[in-house]
């Protein structure tokens, strides 16, 4: 028997991304254009926020010569 | 499901660049009469902030001296443990008047000494905090008739007393000294900066470690914008060829 994709019923509808709307291709695409700047912009901002703060800053712990 | 929608990427990328927030115990007296948190040696200790954690936060409060000359201050902090330690410290003191005597000028002198005390933590043994550290202290001071000193010391040793200045104007205070006997798995630091206002300070007199201003970020947000639109007209273009 042929296949015809009109016998489809609507349960079996295929469920992967290829069928989203542009606008939802449009959506995911830009969520994952910002998330992957977040990363970018991250240490940029706590640049900015520590800009004109008050701040002091040191080496952090380490081994103990000879140790 | 969260795996499948579309805002999954940009939340997981989200939690990642978020600062790991443990339950730490960030606080700060006023001429050591503890104002935000647990100012005890044992809460701090308790509250340590341990490698890859963050402390931040507001505080708002007012604080009335023994002439009655009140003072409110507010601001926030940053501390920071990626590796090195970091703390950030932005406090905005200003008189508001007198108990008893209302909307006057200040009585008298008065000195506010602000500690904001944060306690570092390093599992092991043999464990040394000695090296190299840094302090930066910008101060804005509103009037005549104020000044400021800061100070950050670590265990007990200072990195330097800085100022003191004198108003109106703003400064910027900086050093840096290399520290040694820190040992221990504990880091105690107490940044100390100290108001001094002069008696006839008119009331809405301010002193502060300037918070970050507004202006400043957007250079920051134009150049991730243009970053952007640039990394969008490249992969565009890629397309087409």
């Amino acid at each position: 028997m042929p296949y015809n994709e009109n016998d489809m019923d609507q349960n079996h509808q295929p469920q992967s991304p290829a069928t989203d709307s542009p606008e939802e291709q449009n959506r995911r695409e830009l969520v994952t254009k910002l998330g992957k700047y977040a990363i970018y912009a991250a240490p940029f901002t706590v640049m900015a926020l520590n800009s004109k703060a008050a701040t002091s800053s040191g080496p952090g712990p380490h081994a103990k010569a000879g140790h | 499901m969260l795996s499948q929608s579309p805002l999954f990427p940009g939340l997981v990328v989200l939690a990642l660049t978020l600062p790991l927030t443990a339950l730490c115990d960030t606080a700060i007296s006023v001429n050591n009469a503890c104002q935000v948190s647990d100012c005890s040696a044992a809460g701090l200790a308790t509250g340590a902030l341990t490698i890859g954690t963050s402390a931040s936060g507001n505080y708002s409060f007012s604080v009335t001296l023994a002439d009655g000359d009140i003072y409110s201050i507010a601001g926030n902090y940053n501390n920071t443990f990626p590796g090195g330690t970091f703390v950030g410290f932005f406090p905005l003191v200003t008189y508001t008047g007198n108990k008893t005597q209302g909307n006057v000028a200040a009585v008298a002198t008065d000195v506010l000494a602000l500690d904001l005390l944060q306690d570092f933590t390093s599992p092991g043994n043999n464990v040394v905090w000695d090296g190299t550290y840094n302090e930066s202290i910008p101060i804005h001071l509103s009037a005549a008739g104020s000044s400021a000193t800061g100070n950050v010391t670590y265990d007990g040793q200072s990195v330097g007393v800085l100022g003191p200045v004198s108003g109106p104007g703003n400064f910027t205070l900086t050093n840096s000294k290399a520290l040694a006997g820190l040992d221990g798995n504990t880091l105690v630091s107490d940044y100390n900066i100290t108001f001094t206002f002069n008696g006839g300070t008119s009331v809405g007199t301010s002193a502060s470690s300037p918070a970050p201003e507004p202006v400043q970020t957007i250079p920051v947000a134009l150049g991730l914008i243009a970053l952007l639109a640039a990394k969008t007209r490249k992969s565009r273009t890629g397309a087409r060829s």
